[in-house]
Order: structure tokens, then C-alpha cells, then sequence
């Protein structure tokens, strides 16, 4: 009798292997905060609010740079009157955002060369920042106030026209940003190859870029950037896109100093100290507690500057 | 390939579903209203009602379960009319039959969390495990959402559109009118189908833009300040 394989299962051999490698799943990897066009960020650092008394800051708005331009006056001794400032403000909250790894000995140590550890588990916090940070402004940009497209009606060009006569209309100062639901893009695709004339997508999916962003970054069309994300706000099936200009949207952050903290573990910082991942060990129970920390809000600074695009999936 | 229909509840304290929806937990929400924001659909304006999510973070939120009213209060401020949660509603149930109701918001259990959605929604579910989706899509009653917002403007919660805020929509299709009027005049068949598609809709939107903004206002019924406790916020 031969010596099969299926004979020397269970025992001589396994009905499955892991494999060595460690793939990660489907999942939207970009990074909208690095989002930057013709050197203007998408979305605003507005800083830190460590040390300011309170955790809501507020963007203060001065009707500055030209906004009330001179008039002429009737006579060469008129007596002008006063033109009072326009102002506004915008908070921006800083709440709190976390995750909460824990992975045991015997996990770590039967684990194959690239496998789930301490380490890979604290490296994977960043992102996992990343995705709640575009989730947010998926959530900003759901609420512009003027809005193109109709609900229903899948994306084509005209949106994306409308968008930027809008915007162009509130004399919004470039470079202009487009956050689109992937759907919103495909459509864009398919309605731009019925397009007329000397217009084309330039794809900017290179590798210094998609470094960057990840791969929501997608090219720019008529000088405006595109970025998809699936964190575009959906409802009824239509999804809630945006087009803006740099200073509509803007975010502020919040970094402890988990070091010199009582009974800190291993932390680990971002440059900016937007997340804070803290390794620590429960000795008792034999696990390892891998936990990101990050403070950080978000608002639409300037309405004006933001118009939505509603289209059908 | 199994497909499985799922019954938004209302949201309450009470236990709901125990399946749970292979959807990312979201945070409650406002409809809410800009008076700039208005949609041509069907032949006739109706107010734009956006979800404004109660999301802490976001647009000034704080979190806690009432972190939420500063920035509520900026929002109207700003001239954002928001639609509390306990205004009358009206959809269509499974039989088509429409349905008086009060309260928009709903919640099913989510992946990590609460699911939450209004009652025009239905969501299915195709697939099973790692493969499964939410589809939100085929179970939505559109036809019962513009009802509702032609309700909102009937019982004076969102006030007649401003003839300004329309004529400026009308401007918008007028540009796209006359891109579409350049290509047609080349002779290409789909663009002067577009045009004549775009002009048709451009001439409707005039011809209502003077019947909608002379809507005559109605005197919102007395209630309560719109604000309803958030679950969960």
C-alpha cells in the first residue's frame, strides 16, 4: 500500500499549515490627514490645545485681508463712517479616541516570524488612527451647507462642474480638494469618457505620493485633487462627498506626556504627539496590553469654502 | 448566497434585535436644514435634510451623552434649522401603506456598537460571515422621505425657500444648460439629448421656484424646543 498523504493526516501530517506570511485584510488604508495639493493641506493642523484650559478651542475669524475694501467718499471732506469688523468663531472639541490590544505569552511566543505581537499590534495603532481621523471628516464634510447633485442621480461631470462654479462663485482661493465616496469616483470615471474636449484625469498614484496618503490619494482633474475614502458619509444609498478649498476644515490634537507619567510602560509617540501607544505588561494573567491613545477634533472652519456633492451609489 | 432584511427599531432603552448587522458602529444624529440648501426633485423644491452626527470630535461635539448642546447651538446660530427627534414622521411600511408616526431616529446592533439609521431605512444583509454586506440601498423608501420633507414645510417646521437661495440654484443649472447647449451644437446626439434633458429641468425649476417661495408659511404647532436627549451621543 502506498503511503499517502491523506493517510498520514492527522498524525504525520496536518489537514492545514499556516502559512508564514501575515496578510491584512481589505480595508481603507488612506490617510487623508497627509492630504496636501500644490503645497496647501487638505485639512489644518490648528496645533495642540496642551495647556489652554479647556479641551473645546475656539478658531477665532476676523474679517481681514481686503474683506472690507475703502470707499469712495462723496466729497473730499466727507466724514466716513465707521465700517464695524465682520467676526466668527468655530470650536473645535478635543475628545478623547482609543484602542485596546491584548495579546497573551503563549500567543506571542508560538508565533511565526511575521505574526501578531506586541510590537506588530502597537505598530498597526497608527493606522488604525488614520481610519478614525478620515471618519471624521467623512462625518465634517456630510454637512456642508450648499450642496451640488441631486439624491438618486448617480456622479457625473456636471457635479463635479457645479462643485467648482460654486466655489469659484464664493471666490474660495484654491487649490481645491475633492472627497469622494470610491462609488462617487467610479461614476466621475465612467461620466468623464462621454466628456468633450481637452480634459483629462491625471492618475498622480505614484509611489512617493500613495507613501503619503495611502491609496485614497487618486489624481486631480482641472488643477482640483481627489481623494476617495469609504468613510464618505452614506445615507439612503446616496453618498455625501465634498469639494473644498484649503481652510475649510481643520483639526486640532492633544498629547500627553505619557512618560514622565507615574507607572508608565514602554510609550511610544508620534512625531506630532498626536497618538500616544503604551505597552504594558500584566504579569498575573500573563498579557501584554498594547493600547493607543489620541486627542483630537474636528470642524468645518469655513462653510464657504466647502461645497457637498449628494449622488446616488 | 443568503440575504437577510433587517428592522431598524426605534431607539430605546429596551433590548432590540439580537443580530447583530455587519455594519461600523455610528453616532446618532439631526436631521438638520441650511435655508440655502434646496433640491429639485420630481418637479418641485424640497429643503435639503442632512444628518448632522453627533459624533464627538466632530463640529464642536464634546463627548458625553449631552456633549452635543454648545454645538447644537452654534448650528442654529448659524442660521441651521435642526429637526428634534420627536417631530411627526411619515414612511411607507413593508405593504406600501404609509404610516403616521413621530420620531425619525432608529438603532440596530452593529459590529461594535450601535447601528444607527432612520425608519426610512431598511437595510439588508447579503452574505454570510467574512462576506457579508449591508445593503442600504433596495430597502430605502425615498418616496416616503420627500413626503416627509414636504411635511416638514406644510406643518412650518422648515420655512418656504428664500427666492434667492433658489435663483442661485437656478444659476447653477443655467451654467450647466449652456455647457451642455455648446456640445449639443456640435451635433453629437447624447449631448443634445443631455441638453434638452438639462433645459426642460431648468425650465421647471423657474417655474417653480415663484410657486415654492410663495408658499404661504403655516404657524409651527406648539412643542417642545427641538431637542430630544440623544441616546448614546
Amino acid at each position: 500500500m502506498p503511503i499517502l498523504s491523506t493517510n498520514l493526516t492527522p498524525d504525520l501530517r496536518l489537514a492545514q499549515a499556516l502559512d508564514q506570511a501575515l496578510l491584512v485584510m481589505l480595508t481603507d488604508l488612506a490617510t487623508i490627514r497627509n492630504w496636501s495639493n500644490a503645497g496647501a493641506m487638505a485639512v489644518n493642523n490648528y496645533g495642540s490645545i496642551n495647556s489652554t484650559g479647556a479641551t473645546t478651542s475656539r478658531i477665532r475669524l476676523a474679517g481681514l485681508g481686503g474683506r472690507n475694501p475703502f470707499v469712495d467718499t462723496a466729497a473730499e471732506d466727507t466724514d466716513i463712517a465707521e465700517t464695524a469688523l465682520t467676526d466668527a468663531s468655530v470650536d473645535i472639541a478635543v475628545v478623547r479616541s482609543a484602542l485596546l490590544r491584548n495579546i497573551s505569552d503563549l500567543a506571542t511566543l508560538t508565533g511565526f516570524a511575521q505574526d501578531i505581537d506586541p510590537l506588530s499590534l502597537a505598530q498597526d495603532l497608527g493606522m488604525s488612527f488614520e481610519t478614525y481621523f478620515n471618519g471624521l471628516v467623512g462625518a465634517a464634510v456630510a454637512t456642508a451647507a450648499t450642496t451640488v447633485g441631486a439624491a438618486g442621480v448617480d456622479f457625473s461631470m456636471d457635479n463635479w462642474y457645479d462643485a467648482t462654479y460654486v466655489l469659484e462663485l464664493n471666490s474660495v482661493p484654491g487649490p481645491y480638494f475633492a472627497l469622494l465616496h470610491p462609488r462617487q469616483y467610479a461614476d466621475m470615471v465612467e461620466s468623464l469618457r462621454a466628456e468633450a474636449g481637452a480634459v483629462s484625469l491625471i492618475t498622480a498614484a505614484t509611489p512617493e505620493v500613495m507613501s503619503l496618503t495611502g491609496p485614497g490619494i487618486k489624481g486631480s482633474f482641472l488643477g482640483v485633487s481627489i481623494f476617495t475614502s469609504s468613510h464618505v458619509t452614506e445615507s439612503g444609498g446616496d453618498k455625501y462627498g465634498a469639494m473644498f478649498g484649503t481652510g475649510a476644515l481643520g483639526y486640532k490634537t492633544g498629547s500627553p506626556d505619557a512618560r514622565s507619567y507615574l507607572g508608565a510602560g514602554t510609550v511610544v509617540q508620534t512625531n506630532d504627539g498626536s497618538i500616544t501607544v503604551e505597552i504594558s505588561r500584566n504579569p498575573s494573567a500573563a498579557l501584554t496590553e498594547v493600547v493607543g491613545n489620541a486627542y483630537c477634533g474636528l470642524s468645518v472652519i469655513e462653510q464657504g469654502r466647502m461645497v457637498g456633492i449628494v449622488t446616488d451609489a | 448566497m443568503s440575504i437577510s432584511k433587517f428592522k431598524p427599531q426605534k431607539v430605546s432603552d429596551a433590548p432590540g434585535n439580537s443580530e447583530r448587522l455587519p455594519e461600523r458602529a455610528n453616532a446618532p444624529f439631526f436631521f438638520v436644514h441650511h435655508p440655502g440648501d434646496w433640491e429639485f426633485i420630481e418637479g418641485e423644491w424640497l429643503p435639503r435634510v442632512k444628518r448632522w452626527p453627533l459624533k464627538s470630535g466632530v463640529n464642536g461635539v464634546q463627548s458625553g451623552k449631552r456633549g452635543y448642546l454648545q454645538a447644537k447651538t452654534n448650528l442654529e446660530a448659524d442660521g441651521w434649522i435642526v429637526i428634534g427627534h420627536d417631530v411627526p414622521v411619515c414612511y411607507h411600511d413593508d405593504d406600501g401603506d404609509l404610516i403616521d408616526d413621530t420620531g425619525y431616529l432608529c438603532s440596530l446592533l452593529g459590529q461594535n456598537g450601535q447601528v444607527h439609521t432612520d425608519v426610512w431605512h431598511k437595510p439588508s444583509v447579503i452574505g454570510m460571515g467574512r462576506t457579508a454586506s449591508v445593503d442600504w440601498k433596495e430597502g430605502y423608501d425615498r418616496a416616503g422621505f420627500n413626503l416627509w420633507r414636504k411635511k416638514l414645510l406644510e406643518l412650518g417646521l422648515i420655512p418656504a425657500a428664500n427666492p434667492a437661495s433658489l435663483s442661485q440654484l437656478v444659476r447653477v443649472q443655467e451654467r450647466r444648460t449652456r455647457r451642455h447647449a455648446k456640445q449639443a451644437v456640435e451635433g453629437n446626439p447624447i449631448a443634445q439629448r443631455k441638453h434638452e434633458v438639462e433645459k426642460v429641468r431648468l425650465e421647471g425649476m423657474k417655474a417653480s421656484s415663484k410657486k415654492a417661495s410663495s408658499k404661504k408659511k403655516r404657524r409651527a404647532p406648539r412643542k417642545k424646543k427641538a431637542t430630544v436627549e440623544a441616546p448614546n451621543a
